[in-house]
């Protein structure tokens, strides 16, 4: 019977499976609708856990919950202990960082049928406790649930979570878990009252924020909120409004990454909506080119492209658009560079987007390069070493010989990587670009295991004239943190690569900003007028702040700019008089103020290439630059506008989220303009994508 | 088939089928017991089929596919997005065919499942189907390992990526059960 048929297994695919039949198919559908709803009541009772949202809450809930098992066991003491706790808790929760910002709203109302379940429980369990009643409502309470009063832990377990309810919470809990009332749960009324005045409402607020269940229980870890994907992000507060006359001064480094907004394109597009600490703005707005007017000469590497016009979201308050294009030196003026690539080989980046498009990528590079550039690869982690020695970029067939050579697997050990691509591009200096570029997924086992020793390590290495840059692949290891830390660290960018057009993105269109520094260490600072604006906030750039002393100090380091990049910071400004906040009511009286109806004025020091003393190039803000309309702004303002837009409402900000994303993806088309390399068409996709996922409304 | 909906890969160009089933996921995980409804009865005949193949009994089939729907209905909002919906959905899947099949129940009621099929089929050659049973009663009795990998690479055509995703171990451990099983079975077939 057994034939020679190349492989019998294949016959698996072919055989027919019966249909199931309806009515099994309906009961399944109706029992798990069934679980569905249960689930859903137990999460309205119970702790949350799960999703991305608010997540950070969650352990606090958690501990609260075990206090409530005790409470259980040992009613009277633990009565005590919780009038004791939770006002300690609440304190010790509001006093950290942990507190969420997040308006005080809603969930008062709610608020009385809490007191109205609440009420005949206190009745119930008056006997066990030395609560004062009435001896009629105690004689009462006995009649009615004497027997079930003496063993408090079994009949009550089921509403165990009950007690320590944030109210928003406790509300709906108390109208569906009540029906077989738990009858001894000693603490619960006063407790439930002193969550009534000591719940703060921001934790109604994020209890709302945290729809999600139980089943699978993820422990969290204080700060850092548990990402759906694996990779990490550092936290950071969003930027708040200023009050122009308190602190005219806004300063900060510009940043050229674009990591944030790959990142988050690709999240979307696998149906997952980005962690708020994932989504950078400056970064989103950023990504995309610009049309800014070039620079005159490479002396003066960028001018300012200033322009004021009305904030979409906000009728009230106009956008300060500052834009900066890099100078674009001739292909002969190019320095040569000398590249070094530290690849990262471990098992993980077997995967068809991370070593495999790193190596189509990498071919995409070695066209942009010119015969006086050299490249050397190193790899490190799985297979460590010198996989080629420093090449004159034209050996085409060399370089791409010892590409293909590259394989990822193995272990993580074995890992010297980064001093050894250090000491290879000293070999090979040149006087033009040296830089390393670290390629990996998230791995950065590159020898040096104390990450502040590596950001020293590499902060050395800029000042010999070394710069790092790190190419970011994959997901679900991404370590984003770190690889923004390290390229800042080494005056490189930091870009993540999700698929072959963004390679393209970065190593062909945008190479010379990649390789090619025109100005470093830039710094923006502007002034803002509180004769003209009495609030502005900076959108974004929150990772980036510089303090107002560091402007002018040389040693602090800032983002540097590359040939052809163009940067945009966006404030929004709100005009004298339409303030949000009142003013003092014993203030200063405005001294100063300059008898001038300039906005602000803008300063921004760079330092050329390999210069040690900066450059300044100020620029005052007047009403020249105010339009009437975004859409006379321009498609740059526009677009740049809906960029920000965009990212604030994925974030979940306090600010402009008012903003349907349908009204997002109008200005963003609207500032369409010729987009050549398709970006902002896809940007328009994005928005879609993220209105599918967070519908407007809910 | 199941492949627009693994996120595994880097495109670009987003499946509108798998936008539709992750904005369904989400919305059930944010309480709307409707977009629940849709998501299960969109799932149901891949979770019906796929517990067909692991036991090889509708009675039992249909039974795993109810715990399956039950605990999806459960475990929804725990869904961390990981892995893609589908995978996870597979994990769940086996796992309780897995526990049904340890359990016993129903055992020696294999034969059902032959007397099932026949009927089913373009009245196959007696040789044909008595092979074509010995197969499947022979990958059924396969270590658990080998015969999850053989069923999600042959039968639920999966690539070995996405077997390895569901099984929850890497891909060449996927290629190695499957060599496995084929050599257990060299004597069988």
């Amino acid at each position: 019977m057994t034939d020679h048929r190349p492989d019998p297994f294949e016959k698996l695919g072919q055989s027919p499976v019966p249909p199931p039949r309806s009515g099994a198919k309906a009961a399944a559908l109706a029992a798990a609708r069934a679980a569905y709803a249960e689930a859903e009541t137990k999460k309205v009772a119970g702790p949350t856990k799960g999703t991305a949202r608010g997540r950070r809450l969650m352990s606090i809930t958690s501990i609260f919950k075990g206090f409530s098992i005790m409470d259980m066991r040992i009613p009277v003491g633990t009565a005590a202990i919780a009038l004791l706790v939770l006002p300690l808790g609440y304190q010790l929760y509001s006093s950290t960082s942990m507190t969420p910002v997040m308006p005080p709203v809603t969930t008062q109302v709610e608020a009385p049928a809490v007191e109205a379940h609440a009420q005949p429980e206190a009745v119930a369990t008056t006997p066990a406790k030395p609560v004062t009643t009435t001896p009629t409502e105690e004689q009462r309470a006995i009649g009615t649930v004497e027997d079930t009063a003496t063993a408090p832990v079994d009949s009550g377990a089921p509403a165990a979570p009950e007690p320590m309810l944030m109210e928003s919470e406790a509300a709906p809990a108390a109208d569906m878990a009540v029906p077989p009332p738990p009858p001894s749960v000693a603490p619960m009324p006063s407790v439930i009252q002193q969550n009534q005045s000591f719940a703060p409402s921001p934790l109604g607020g994020a209890a709302r924020q945290a729809p999600s269940s139980s089943t699978e229980s993820y422990e969290m870890s204080g700060g850092m909120a548990v990402e759906p994907s694996g990779d990490e992000f550092s936290s950071f507060d969003e930027q708040r409004l200023k009050v122009a006359a308190d602190e005219p001064v806004s300063t900060f480094s510009i940043d050229v990454d674009t990591a944030s907004y790959s990142y988050a394109r690709r999240m979307l597009e696998d149906g997952y909506v980005p962690e708020p600490d994932a989504v950078r703005i400056e970064e989103l707005i950023n990504y995309f080119p610009y049309d800014y007017p070039p620079a005159p000469s490479a002396e003066v590497p960028f001018q300012p492209t200033l322009k004021v016009f009305p904030t979409p979201w906000n009728e009230k308050t106009q956008i300060l658009s500052i834009g900066i294009k890099g100078y674009v030196p001739p292909a002969e003026a190019i320095a040569p560079s000398n590249l070094v690539f530290l690849i990262d080989t471990s098992g993980s980046m077997d995967e068809p987007d991370k070593l495999p498009l790193l190596k189509r990528a990498f071919a995409l590079l070695l066209d942009q390069l010119s015969a006086d550039d050299t490249v050397s690869i190193v790899t490190y982690a799985g297979s460590a070493g010198v996989a080629l020695e420093p090449t004159s970029a034209s050996d085409k067939a060399k370089v791409l010989a010892a590409l293909d050579q590259l394989g990822a697997g193995g272990s993580t050990s074995g890992a010297e990587g980064i001093e050894l691509a250090y000491r290879l591009a000293e070999q090979g200096k040149k006087d033009g670009t040296n830089r390393v570029i670290l390629a990996t997924d998230g791995d950065f086992n590159v020898g040096i295991d104390d990450p502040d020793a590596l950001k020293q390590f590499i902060a050395k290495k800029r000042q010999s004239g070394i710069s790092l840059s790190v190419l970011g692949f994959g997901q679900g290891n991404l370590d984003d943190a770190t690889m923004q830390a390290l390229a800042q660290d080494g005056n490189g960018n930091a870009s993540y690569v999700s698929n072959f057009a963004e390679a393209k993105k970065v190593l062909v269109e945008e190479v010379g900003g990649t390789l090619h520094t025109i100005a470093q260490d830039v710094k923006i600072q502007v002034e803002f007028n509180p004769a003209v604006v009495s609030e502005y906030r900076l959108i974004g750039y929150e990772t980036r702040h510089l303090n107002r002393e560091d402007f002018n100090n040389d040693a602090v380091d800032a983002g540097d700019i590359g040939a052809g990049h163009t940067v945009t910071a966006l404030y929004e400004i709100t005009p004298v008089g339409e303030g949000q906040v009142d003013p003092l009511r014993y203030g200063t009286a405005n001294a100063t103020t300059p008898a001038t109806d300039e906005i602000a004025f803008l300063k921004m020091r760079y330092k050329l290439p390999g210069e040690s003393v900066s450059q300044l190039i100020e620029q005052p803000v007047t009403a020249d630059v105010t339009y009437e309309d975004i859409a006379q702004a321009g498609v740059d303002a526009q677009f740049a506008t809906a960029v920000a837009a965009f990212g604030q409402k994925l974030k979940g900000s306090a600010y402009g989220s008012d903003m349907t994303w349908d009204e997002i993806e109008a200005l963003a088309k609207a500032g369409r303009g010729a987009d050549e390399g398709g970006y902002r068409a896809e940007f328009v996709r994005l928005v879609e994508d993220a209105a599918l996922l967070e519908p407007d409304g809910e | 088939m199941q492949a627009q909906l693994v996120g595994l890969t880097a495109a670009s160009i987003p499946d509108p089928t798998a936008a539709l089933t992750e904005a369904l996921v989400r919305r059930a995980q944010n309480g709307d017991g409707d977009a629940f409804a849709q998501l299960i009865e969109d799932q149901y005949d891949r979770i019906y089929r796929t517990a067909w193949r692991w036991c090889g009994n509708a009675h039992d089939a249909e039974d795993i596919a109810q715990d399956v729907c039950v605990r999806l209905g459960d475990a929804i909002r725990g869904f961390d997005g990981r892995s893609a919906f589908s995978s996870w959905v597979y994990r769940i899947t086996l796992n309780m065919a897995r526990d049904w099949q340890r359990a016993g129940r129903r055992r020696g009621a294999h034969a059902d499942a032959y007397a099932e099929v026949i009927p089913t089929e373009e009245a196959p050659s007696q040789e044909d189907a008595a092979t074509n049973r010995q197969l499947w009663s022979a990958v059924r009795s396969l270590p658990e390992k080998q015969r999850d990998a053989v069923l999600l690479v042959y039968a639920e055509e999966l690539n070995h990526a996405q077997a390895a995703e569901i099984m929850g171990i890497k891909e060449a451990t996927v290629s190695f059960h499957v060599h496995e099983a084929r050599k257990t079975l060299r004597g069988l077939l």
